[in-house]
């Protein structure tokens, strides 16, 4: 089954597994798609709750503790997200991605011998996924290494079926690079798959912002509307309308 | 029994799978729950990130040191360090600091001495320095063997040092105060820029006695239009000279001051330049003096009339401060006054 099609916005009806009187089954799959749903609307506080509320029903949901530490990373708490790596390493001894997500926490601590040392643990396993590939992909980008784009490229190419998210993620690995059009590329790919993420309206938003294009209020309106009162789409509106230091300089 | 991860059929009773290591099922008591930051970290942090990534430094650690035997131990070492040499004294380690000993008593008596100056301040900062070093000396060099630790004990010990000379000094110098003068009084051998230090608690006594230099507010005078305005405010503290007191009848009469018709010292009671030009008779109101200072008026102070004169001169016995004991600067003619 596509892990998509799972996937609520709001007034569509949420599928899966439905008890008496056609309420959904709380189970750890349904807090794993609610996970996955605030976490494409940006919002990794409540997704990284709803994965803890997955690994209390089963503690053995790999993705789980997988999103787990993204979400620590995502927020910024990146010896947190160490530590949590180390705690799912126990239950999941040399996982690729486990390794793969711990080199990323490494790499945004800024303890870049730690974060290669990580990547290349995790790409020396097999079956390695697009996540590790990624993981690569930002490593190598903070060396400013070429062939980071490669990465990406493998990456999207193994997606899959999570093949929206793995462009949403390179796409934001782009941005970090100034690749915006590249970027842009990806993201008009995710928001036509995933039409009600916020996050992906967001990163487009900012990315047509930074190119300078006019669409990029509208695109930022857009993820407001499907997440209203979100701060940072509210500033990132505020600083479209303003423009740059130049620009509000030689403005008339 | 089947392993999650890679379908390995295990035998029954494994705990972890055969091939790929994986639990094979989960622990009764297992916490989910994520560890979180406090909020208050998060700065630390970013600083941290930051210096990290910008120096290349791999592992920079700067760590409070957590209290146990050994932070006790150190915590003891500096409480004894608050007077200098004592801690090394009592250890019988004297000898291991004794010239920065001597240099910091050297320093501290240096900047005793030029009191109220740059120079004087510089080497209380230098007596800050060289008494945190003592103090770190002691234990903390030892027992901190890391850079980052020793730093960060460092830096805050100097900062609690410093805060303990300024208190030092507001508490046994409280009653003390700098002032400089713009008057030549040939008899307190006093002349234009002079500082001299004066006594709050000199200035209670009321009245006080006629010549005395104390430290007072003035008005400031201003030049409009060509004349001499009394501007109004007040301006900082300065040393005057108290010449006529309350309810006296002061005149100032071809350059000399007159009291009640007694002509007063001309080496003792000088007339200022500015107040030269014009001969003043006043009756001085209960609770004022009438000062004498100097001014930099234009014109040796023509196009000021009395009225201006006399809101300078005239002060409030509430705006006098201290009353002047010593000539500090210069230096060769430090002396008290009387």
């Amino acid at each position: 089954m596509d892990r998509f099609s799972q996937l609520e916005f709001g007034e569509t009806k949420p599928k899966g597994k439905r008890g008496q009187g056609g309420e959904p089954v709380r189970d750890a799959d349904y807090f794993g798609r609610e996970a996955l749903r605030y976490w494409l609307a940006g919002d990794f506080e409540l997704a990284l709750r709803n994965y803890s509320r997955a690994l209390e029903k089963n503690s053995m949901v790999f993705d789980a503790w997988v999103g787990q530490v993204l979400m620590l990373i995502e927020l910024g708490e990146y010896r947190e997200a160490m530590v949590w790596t180390d705690k799912a390493l126990e239950l999941f001894p040399e996982h690729p991605e486990l390794l793969a997500v711990k080199a990323v926490a490494f790499c945004r601590d800024a303890k870049f011998e730690e974060a290669i040392a990580y990547s290349d643990n995790s790409i020396s396993k097999e079956n390695i996924t697009w996540r590790v590939w990624l993981a690569r992909a930002e490593v190598l980008l903070k060396q400013k290494r070429s062939v980071a784009e490669n990465c990406i490229s493998k990456a999207v190419s193994i997606g899959g079926n999570m093949m929206p998210v793995v462009k949403l993620e390179s796409a934001r690995l782009l941005m970090e690079r100034r690749s915006y059009s590249a970027a842009m590329g990806y993201l008009n790919d995710v928001v036509q798959a995933l039409p009600k993420s916020a996050l992906a309206w967001y990163e487009l938003g900012l990315c047509q912002s930074a190119l300078g294009l006019p669409e990029a209020r509208a695109t930022l309106e857009q993820s407001l509307e499907l997440r209203p009162h979100w701060e940072m789409a509210k500033a990132a509106l505020r600083k479209c309308g303003r423009g740059g230091l130049f620009s509000r300089l030689f403005k008339g | 029994m089947r392993c999650p991860r890679c379908e390995f059929e295990n035998m029954p009773g494994q705990t972890k799978c055969f091939k790929c290591g994986s639990v094979l099922e989960g622990p009764k008591e297992i916490n989910v729950h994520p560890p979180r930051m406090a909020g208050w970290k998060r700065p630390i942090r970013s600083v941290r990130r930051w210096i990290r990534g910008t120096t290349g430094i791999p592992n920079l650690k700067i760590e409070i040191p957590t209290p146990g035997k050994r932070t006790f131990k150190c915590f003891g070492g500096l409480i004894l360090s608050i007077v200098p040499g004592l801690a090394h004294l009592l250890d019988r380690r004297f000898k291991e600091i004794r010239w920065y000993f001597l240099a910091w008593l050297i320093l501290l008596l240096g900047s005793l001495f030029l009191y109220a100056t740059t120079t004087g301040l510089l080497l209380a900062g230098l007596a800050v320095g060289l008494h945190t070093w003592i103090a770190v000396h002691h234990t903390v060099i030892r027992e901190l063997k890391e850079f980052g630790p020793r730093l960060f004990a460092m830096i805050f010990l100097m900062i609690l040092i410093g805060i303990l000379y300024w208190s030092v000094q507001r508490v046994f110098l409280a009653d003390i105060t700098t002032g400089y003068t713009t008057l030549t009084i040939p008899y307190y051998n006093v002349e234009s820029g002079d500082c001299l230090l004066a006594r709050y608690s000199h200035a209670q006594e009321h009245p006080l006695p006629r010549g005395s230099l104390t430290l007072a507010r003035m008005r400031s005078v201003g030049v409009y239009q060509g004349r001499a305005r009394e501007v109004g405010g007040f301006g900082p503290p300065m040393i005057v000279q108290i010449i006529g007191l309350p309810g006296e009848k002061l005149e100032i009469i071809e350059g000399t001051f007159f009291i009640d018709g007694q002509l007063l010292d001309t080496e003792r009671y000088p007339v200022p330049q500015w107040l030269r030009t014009r001969e003043i008779s006043v009756k001085i109101p209960e609770d004022s003096y009438f000062v004498s200072t100097e001014y930099n008026v234009d014109r040796r102070g023509r196009g000021l009339d009395e009225r201006t004169i006399l809101a300078a001169c005239l002060i409030r016995s509430e705006d006098i401060s201290a009353r002047a004991f010593m000539r500090w600067l210069p230096v060769g003619k430090r002396g008290f006054l009387e």
